[in-house]
C-alpha cells in the first residue's frame, strides 16, 4: 500500500529538549516522536476508509522550563511548525491547511494574559496541547471538491472561447443535454 | 463622415476585442482616414437568444456543412440585413472586412452578397481566412470572380492596407498571394482600440484583456497545423517595443490581462527571456503594475527551459497559458513533429505548480495515424498527470477530432498515402476521411475514442472545456457522415 502515506515535514526548535509530539488520526495513535531537527519528517503508513478524518499532532513534556522568557519576551523556545502535510502523495493546500486548530493545555504553564485556549489557522505550536486537521479521503477528491467550493465555476482562457456559459467553467458537471447528446452519438456509433 | 468601415464577422471568440480591426484602425488613423469598427462578430451573439446563436455556431463551422432551417436562417438573414443598414448608415468610401478563418467564410460571404447591392464602396478583404479552399479557387479570388469585393490584402496588413487606402491597386499581397513577409515586427503599429465598446466583451476572471502579438511564424511545424503554410519566417518583437505597447494599454485602458495572439509565447527563448526582463525591471521600479499574460506555450525540455525560466516568467504575470499536449503518446506526438515528451510534460508541470502557472491542455483525437495503443496512452495520461489537475495547475482541456486541413504537412503526408477523402468536405477542417492503412480508426471509432477521453477527463476530475458545443459538434459529424454514406464511417 505505497500510496496511503501520510508525510508530515516539521520545522523544530529547542530550548533546553526537543519538542515531543504524538501523532494520531481519528483518536488512533500512530507515532510518537521526539523532532529532533531543524527539520524532521515522519512518514507512517497507514489505511484508511474513504470518508472523514481528523489529523492530531500532540504536542506534550513541555514545561515552563523550556521557555526563556524576559522582559515580556520570549528568548527562546521549545516549539514547533507544521510545515507540510502530504497525504498520499498530495500536498495539502494552504486553503485547506487553513481549517487546522490548536487547542493549547495550560496545565503546566501560567496562561499569559488574553491569550486564547483555541488558535485558528495557525500551524505554529508552543505550549502543550493538540494540533488538528481536518480531512476527508480520497484526498484528491477532496482537494478539488473543496477547491471547486470555494472558488466556484470560473471563465477560463482556451483557444476558441466563445461565450460566457457553463460550457467555458472550470469543474465542469455533464449537464441533463450532454448526457442526451452522449446518448445519442452512443446510438449513432451503434 | 466615415471614410472607412471596419468590419469583423463571426465566427470570433469573444473573450476580448479581435486585434486585427483595432490594428487597422490604427493604420487609417496615421494616415488621417476616419474610420469606425463595427464587430458584427460579438453583435450576432448579443442579438441571438443562446439556441439561435448555437445553431449559427455549427452554421459557420465551414466543414459540418450544417444547414439552417427555415426559421433561423430567416432570423440570421434579417440579422445580417441590419449589419448591412447600420454600416450603411455611416456612408462609408471604403469598406474593410477581417475574414478571420475559413469558418468565417459563411458569413462573410452573406454579409457581401447583402452589401453589394446598398454600396459602390470600395469593398476589400483580408485575413488568413481568404486563402481558403472554396470551389476550385482561394475564398479571396472567388469573391473577386463574383464583383463582391474589390480587393483583397493577402498576408500582413501593414504591407499593404495603407497602400490601398491611398488609392494603391497593384503590389505584393494586394489581388495576389506574393506578399512579403515584414521582418522588423517593431514597426507594426500597436492596435488602436478606443472604437470598441469594451464592457460588451466577455472576459475572464482575470477581468478586461487584450490581445497582443509578438511574433508570427511558429518554431515548429507540427503536422496538423498551417501556420507553416501561411508563415514562412518566424519574426519577433522586441522586449523594448512590446513592454511600450502593454504599458500603454494598462495606461489608457486600465487593462492588466494580456493574451498573446502568437503562436508560441517561448517560440523564441531569447525574445521571450528579453520580454519577462523588461517587465520584470517595469514592475520592480513602479513603473508598471504586475500584468498577467497568456497563450499559447510549447513544452520545452528542461534543458531548454529550466526553472529560473519559469521563476521569472511567473514574476513577470505569466499566468495561464494553453499548451498543445494533443496526445498521450510520446511516439504519435513525434509523428506530429511536436517534439517533446510525457516526460518533458511532467517537468513542465510541476514547475508551473511550482509558480503557479495554470495551464490549459490543448489535445485531439484521432490523428490519421493514431493507432488503440496511443489512443490508451492518452487515457493513460489523464491518469498520471491528474495530481496536477486537483492542483489547479491544469486548468483546462480541450479535446477535439482529427482533422486535415488543406496544404499542411499532415495533407501532404494524406496525398502521399493515398487517404480517401469526402469529395464534397475540402472546405476548412476535413474530418471526414479514411485512411486504408490504418483501417480501424473510421469515423465512428475517432468520435467513439473522442467521446472516451471526454469520459474518462471528466471521471478524472479534469476541468474540461466547451463539451456541450463539443458534443454537439460530434453528433453533427456523424450524422453528416452517416447521411453521406461516407466511405470513411
Amino acid at each position: 500500500m505505497s500510496k496511503s502515506l501520510l508525510n508530515i515535514k516539521f520545522k523544530a526548535q529547542r530550548f533546553r529538549k526537543w519538542p515531543s509530539v504524538k501523532i494520531y488520526v481519528d483518536g488512533d495513535l500512530l507515532e510518537e516522536k521526539v523532532l529532533e531537527g531543524d527539520e524532521v519528517i515522519a512518514s507512517i503508513p497507514f489505511d484508511l476508509l474513504d470518508g472523514d478524518h481528523t489529523l492530531e499532532i500532540e504536542h506534550f513534556g513541555k514545561s515552563s522550563k523550556d521557555t526563556r522568557f524576559e522582559n515580556n519576551e520570549i528568548l527562546a523556545d521549545t516549539k514547533f511548525l507544521v510545515d507540510q502535510v502530504t497525504i498520499n502523495e498530495y500536498i495539502v493546500p494552504s486553503s485547506l491547511m487553513c481549517r487546522c486548530t490548536f487547542k493549547a493545555d495550560w496545565a503546566k504553564f501560567d496562561k499569559p494574559l488574553d491569550m486564547p485556549s483555541v488558535f485558528k489557522q495557525s500551524v505554529i505550536v508552543g505550549p502543550n496541547g493538540v494540533w488538528s486537521l481536518p480531512f476527508t479521503t480520497p484526498i484528491d477528491d477532496w482537494i478539488m471538491d473543496q477547491r471547486s467550493i470555494d472558488e466556484g465555476p470560473k471563465k477560463i482562457v482556451t483557444y476558441e472561447s466563445y461565450e460566457p456559459s457553463t460550457d467555458s467553467t472550470l469543474y465542469y458537471k455533464l449537464t441533463q443535454e450532454d448526457r442526451q447528446i452522449i446518448k445519442d452519438i452512443k446510438e449513432l456509433i451503434g | 463622415m466615415t471614410e472607412l468601415a471596419i468590419i469583423s464577422l463571426p465566427r470570433l471568440d469573444l473573450t476580448r476585442p479581435a486585434i486585427a480591426p483595432a490594428i487597422l484602425s490604427s493604420i487609417a488613423n496615421k494616415i488621417n482616414v476616419s474610420n469606425k469598427i463595427f464587430d458584427f462578430a460579438l453583435e450576432t451573439y448579443q442579438r441571438s437568444d443562446k439556441e439561435t446563436w448555437k445553431q449559427y455556431e455549427l452554421h459557420w463551422q465551414i466543414d459540418l456543412d450544417y444547414k439552417l432551417s427555415n426559421k433561423y436562417l430567416d432570423s440570421l438573414n434579417s440579422l445580417f440585413d441590419q449589419f448591412v443598414s447600420e454600416v450603411i448608415e455611416v456612408n462609408p468610401s471604403q469598406i474593410a472586412i477581417s475574414v478571420f478563418s475559413h469558418n468565417s467564410i459563411n458569413a462573410t460571404k452573406l454579409f457581401l452578397e447583402k452589401l453589394r447591392l446598398k454600396t459602390d464602396a470600395k469593398i476589400m478583404i483580408g485575413g488568413q481566412g481568404i486563402q481558403s479552399n472554396y470551389t476550385t479557387k482561394t475564398f479571396a479570388e472567388e469573391l473577386i470572380d463574383e464583383g463582391l469585393i474589390d480587393y483583397f490584402l493577402a498576408g500582413e496588413a501593414e504591407t499593404t492596407f495603407e497602400k490601398v487606402l491611398l488609392g494603391e491597386t497593384q503590389g505584393p499581397g494586394i489581388n495576389n498571394f506574393g506578399w512579403i513577409q515584414m521582418d522588423d515586427l517593431d514597426q507594426t503599429p500597436v492596435p488602436d482600440y478606443s472604437d470598441y465598446d469594451l464592457d460588451k466583451y466577455h472576459y475572464l476572471e482575470s477581468g478586461k484583456s487584450f490581445w497582443i502579438n509578438a511574433s508570427r511564424g511558429c518554431v515548429r511545424r507540427c503536422d496538423f497545423c498551417d501556420i507553416g503554410k501561411l508563415w514562412k519566417k518566424f519574426r519577433f518583437r522586441s522586449g523594448a517595443s512590446l513592454y511600450r505597447e502593454i504599458k500603454m494599454h494598462m495606461s489608457k485602458h486600465k487593462i492588466k490581462t494580456f493574451q498573446f495572439a502568437d503562436s508560441l509565447i517561448n517560440g523564441s527563448m531569447k525574445a521571450f527571456t528579453d520580454m519577462n526582463s523588461k517587465l520584470l525591471t517595469g514592475i520592480k521600479s513602479n513603473d508598471i503594475p504586475r500584468p498577467l499574460y497568456g497563450g499559447h506555450f510549447i513544452v520545452r525540455p528542461s534543458n531548454q527551459m529550466p526553472e529560473q525560466r519559469y521563476k521569472e516568467a511567473a514574476e513577470a504575470g505569466m499566468d495561464m497559458i494553453s499548451i498543445g499536449v494533443e496526445t498521450g503518446s510520446d511516439a504519435l506526438r513525434f509523428r506530429m513533429n511536436k517534439k517533446f515528451t510525457n516526460d518533458d510534460l511532467a517537468y513542465h508541470l510541476e514547475m508551473c505548480y511550482r509558480y503557479k502557472i495554470k495551464n490549459m491542455f490543448l489535445m485531439f483525437s484521432g490523428h490519421p495515424t493514431e493507432t488503440l495503443e496511443d489512443h490508451e496512452e492518452t487515457i493513460e495520461m489523464f491518469k498520471r498527470f491528474r495530481k496536477y489537475a486537483v492542483y489547479g495547475t491544469i486548468t483546462g482541456l480541450e479535446v477535439g477530432s482529427g482533422a486535415i486541413i488543406h496544404d499542411t504537412p499532415l495533407a501532404h503526408w494524406a496525398t502521399e498515402n493515398e487517404l480517401q477523402y469526402d469529395p464534397k468536405s475540402v472546405k476548412g477542417d476535413n474530418r471526414l476521411w479514411f485512411n486504408p492503412k490504418n483501417p480501424t480508426l473510421t469515423v465512428k471509432e475517432r468520435v467513439r475514442r473522442q467521446l472516451e477521453l471526454y469520459e474518462t477527463a471528466i471521471s478524472e476530475g479534469w476541468p474540461i472545456n466547451y463539451v456541450t458545443n463539443n458534443l454537439r459538434y460530434m453528433k453533427a459529424l456523424l450524422e453528416k457522415a452517416k447521411q453521406k454514406e461516407s466511405l470513411s464511417l
